[in-house]
Formats: C-alpha cells, sequence, structure tokens
C-alpha cells in the first residue's frame, strides 16, 4: 500500500519478515492451533517483534555465560580466590549484561507494540471485564500462589525457627531473592494485563489474548524452584528446613508443569486455558 | 469471556458516526440481544478508551447515556453491571407487540397491511434519546 503525501509518496507496506523470524511465526500459528492460511499481518508483525526481543535476551544471556567461563578461567590461571572484590566484579558484570539485555529485549517488544498499535484502525475490544482468571486460567494462578506465598512461608520459617545461623542466613538470602523475583513477576504480570488491545477484528483480539498468556508465562517460570534448591544445598543436612526447601521447590515445579501443560492444551485445540 | 468467538466491539474512525455513539450503539445492541447477559460486568472506563483507542470521557459519555437509558448500572468501585432494564424494556416490547397483534386479528387486517402500519410507526418515531427512554 502506498500513499502519496504532498510530494512525497510514502511506503506504508511492513518490510518482510526475515526467513528465521517467519519460520517461527509459522511454528507459533501451528502450536495455537491458527488457519492454515497463516497469521493475520497484525499478529505477524507483533510475533516477530516478541521473536527479536528473545534474540537480545538470549544474546545477552551467551554473553554473561561467556562473561562467567571468562572469570573462571582467569581464577584459575590467576590463582584468584573465590570471594574476592576482582572476582565478584566478574559475577557482577555477567549479571549486569544478563539484566541489561533482558531490559532491552522487553523495551523493544514495548516500543514494536506501541508503534504498531499507533497504526491499527479499526480498533476492537471487549466489552466485558476480563480479569487474571479468565485470560491466565486457573492453572496459573495455582501455580503463582504457590511460587510466591508459598517461598516466603518457607524463607519466613527458616529466618525465623531455623536453629543454626548460617541457615537463617540462607533464608535471609532466598527471601531477598522471593522479594526481587515477585517484583519482576509483578512487572511482568501488570504488563501483560493491562497493556491496551492490539486489535481490528475477533481473531487478532484472540491473538492478543494468546500473545498476553505467553508474555505472562515468565512471571510463574520455577527460577524460585531452583534457587530454593540451591538454598537447600546451603542447609544443614537432613534438618526439617531442608525438607521445607525440597518440598517447596517440588510444589511449584508441579504447579507449573500443569499449568505448562494446560497452556500447551489449550493452544493446541485454539480454546483458552481452563480452571484446574 | 475471550476467545475468537467472544462478543467485541468495533470502533471506526472511518465513519460519520461520533465514537461515543458507535460504543452505545454497539454495548445497547449487545445487551438487548442478550450476548452480554445480566449481570455481565463490563470493563472500567479507563481500559475500555486504551484498548480502542479513545478518550476516556468518549467512553464515559457512553456508559452514562446507557446509564441513563437503564441498561447498565454503576457499583461505585465494583464496577458497571448490566442490569435487568434491558430485560424489561424487550418484555414490554413483546407484550405491546402481543397487544397489537391481538388487535389487528379482531380488526381482520392481513400481516403485510398490519407490518407495514407498524414501519410506518417506526419511521414516525425516530430513535428515542436514551435520557427520555427509561
Amino acid at each position: 500500500m502506498r500513499q502519496r503525501g504532498s510530494d512525497v509518496a510514502v511506503d506504508t507496506t511492513p518490510p518482510p519478515l526475515d526467513p528465521d523470524v517467519r519460520a517461527r511465526v509459522h511454528a507459533w500459528r501451528r502450536r495455537h492451533g491458527r488457519p492454515a492460511e497463516g497469521l493475520h499481518p497484525l499478529t505477524e508483525r507483533r510475533y516477530a517483534a516478541r521473536y527479536r526481543a528473545y534474540r537480545t535476551e538470549l544474546g545477552a544471556a551467551w554473553a554473561a555465560a561467556g562473561v562467567f567461563v571468562a572469570a573462571t578461567a582467569w581464577q584459575l590461571v590467576t590463582g584468584e580466590r573465590p570471594g574476592t572484590a576482582a572476582t565478584l566484579a566478574w559475577f557482577v558484570a555477567a549479571y549486569l549484561i544478563l539484566a541489561g539485555g533482558s531490559l532491552l529485549g522487553r523495551r523493544r517488544q514495548r516500543l514494536a507494540d506501541r508503534a504498531i498499535a499507533a497504526t491499527v484502525s479499526p480498533r476492537v475490544a471487549r466489552p466485558v471485564a476480563v480479569g487474571a482468571r479468565e485470560l491466565l486460567g486457573g492453572w496459573f494462578l495455582l501455580a503463582a500462589a504457590v511460587a510466591y506465598p508459598g517461598a516466603v512461608a518457607v524463607g519466613v520459617a527458616g529466618l525465623l525457627a531455623a536453629d543454626r545461623s548460617a541457615d537463617r542466613a540462607t533464608a535471609v538470602a532466598f527471601l531477598v531473592a522471593v522479594a526481587f523475583f515477585a517484583a519482576c513477576a509483578a512487572a511482568t504480570l501488570t504488563d501483560a494485563l493491562r497493556r491496551p488491545a492490539v486489535a481490528t477484528d475477533p481473531r487478532t483480539l484472540s491473538d492478543d489474548e494468546a500473545l498476553r498468556r505467553e508474555d505472562a508465562g515468565p512471571a510463574v517460570a520455577p527460577y524460585l524452584a531452583v534457587l530454593a534448591l540451591v538454598a537447600g544445598v546451603g542447609t544443614t543436612p537432613g534438618s526439617w528446613l531442608l525438607w521445607a526447601y525440597l518440598g517447596y521447590a517440588a510444589a511449584a515445579a508441579v504447579t507449573w508443569a500443569a499449568w505448562q501443560r494446560a497452556h500447551r492444551r489449550a493452544a493446541t485445540v485454539g480454546t483458552d486455558p481452563t480452571a484446574p | 469471556m475471550t476467545g475468537p468467538q467472544a462478543p467485541v466491539i468495533r470502533i471506526d474512525a472511518g465513519t460519520p458516526t461520533p465514537p461515543y455513539e458507535q460504543v452505545r450503539a454497539q454495548l445497547a445492541r449487545q445487551i438487548t440481544d442478550r450476548v452480554l447477559p445480566v449481570g455481565t460486568r463490563l470493563p472500567t472506563v479507563r481500559r475500555l478508551a486504551a484498548d480502542l483507542g479513545l478518550a476516556v470521557n468518549t467512553v464515559a459519555r457512553a456508559y452514562r447515556e446507557l446509564e441513563e437509558a437503564g441498561l447498565v448500572v454503576t457499583r461505585g468501585r465494583a464496577g458497571t453491571f448490566v442490569s435487568a432494564g434491558g430485560e424489561r424494556s424487550r418484555d414490554l416490547a413483546h407484550a405491546a407487540a402481543r397487544q397489537y397483534a391481538a388487535t389487528v386479528r379482531a380488526l381482520g387486517l392481513d400481516e403485510a397491511e398490519a407490518l407495514a402500519i407498524v414501519r410506518a410507526a417506526l419511521a414516525s418515531h425516530p430513535t428515542v434519546p436514551p435520557a427520555a427512554a427509561g
């Protein structure tokens, strides 16, 4: 489509997708049971923006892994002991690269969504209030309820009732990590639930809701279950706190897996995830 | 209520109908057609405005007119809900239609003429302002 202004012709046709991105777009279409003729161009562009954000995050993860490997090699060569300021600097750099890549990817995705939304007409929306339960499904809420309040309960129990000071220190570190991940999850969920819909018809509105569900997914990813296992390693062997960490990790992993299964099944048959 | 079959509201900036009237008319039709059952919670004014790319006041005006027509009711901070007013309006229309049909049969008018009378009556009464409809 070409639009002619006063003296300059402006081409508003979106650029064609890279073959790699196009292959991902078609994989998403198949996963979500969308029609064989392909995705709506609006959804194609939105999913392509998400895939580019994912590639940014993946690039940062590889860079951070490179720094981590370099730090380990440097320690071996120089004989530097773990815990020194110089060693810590390497790991802080790796973390900053990882977090920076994640933030950059999310920001690019948001900006791309906004740019796409600015070009959309007509606009379509739901005439009913759609809550987190309707949009994300009961399994998602259950996984979130186990992941965060469960982690807080285990951490607080360890802080207040552990016999050894080392176990209490581990519980404090675990609670700090819980607070950090809860803040990240809150930001992710706020964005997924509250951002305006970008849709021109019922089909793209349904795609918009599928993208929201996917964007909300990292909020219940089992990072805290992994951290609980790490905290368990640092806890007195055989203690009740160790079993509490392990039990929490198992419950968080099981509810997350149940949500993943419900989400995949709903996406495959093209319906919405339902309650447990 | 999500998925491709769930009801939607569509705003087309290219039509001469003002956006608030597009919102009002579509919601009114979905309420009277029972696509939106009694008790359904509508999105907040801010949310619907953001989704449709409209000003908050535009959606607020549509909601206000729906409320004046008795189709929705606002329950403080709980939100705006489809009221039973839409059902009552439909029941009243059905009752009036039954009474009219009985009169037409008693007078011996044929169906085509009876429908023509209704069409003429509707044409002579353009859309009633929502404020006067309740």
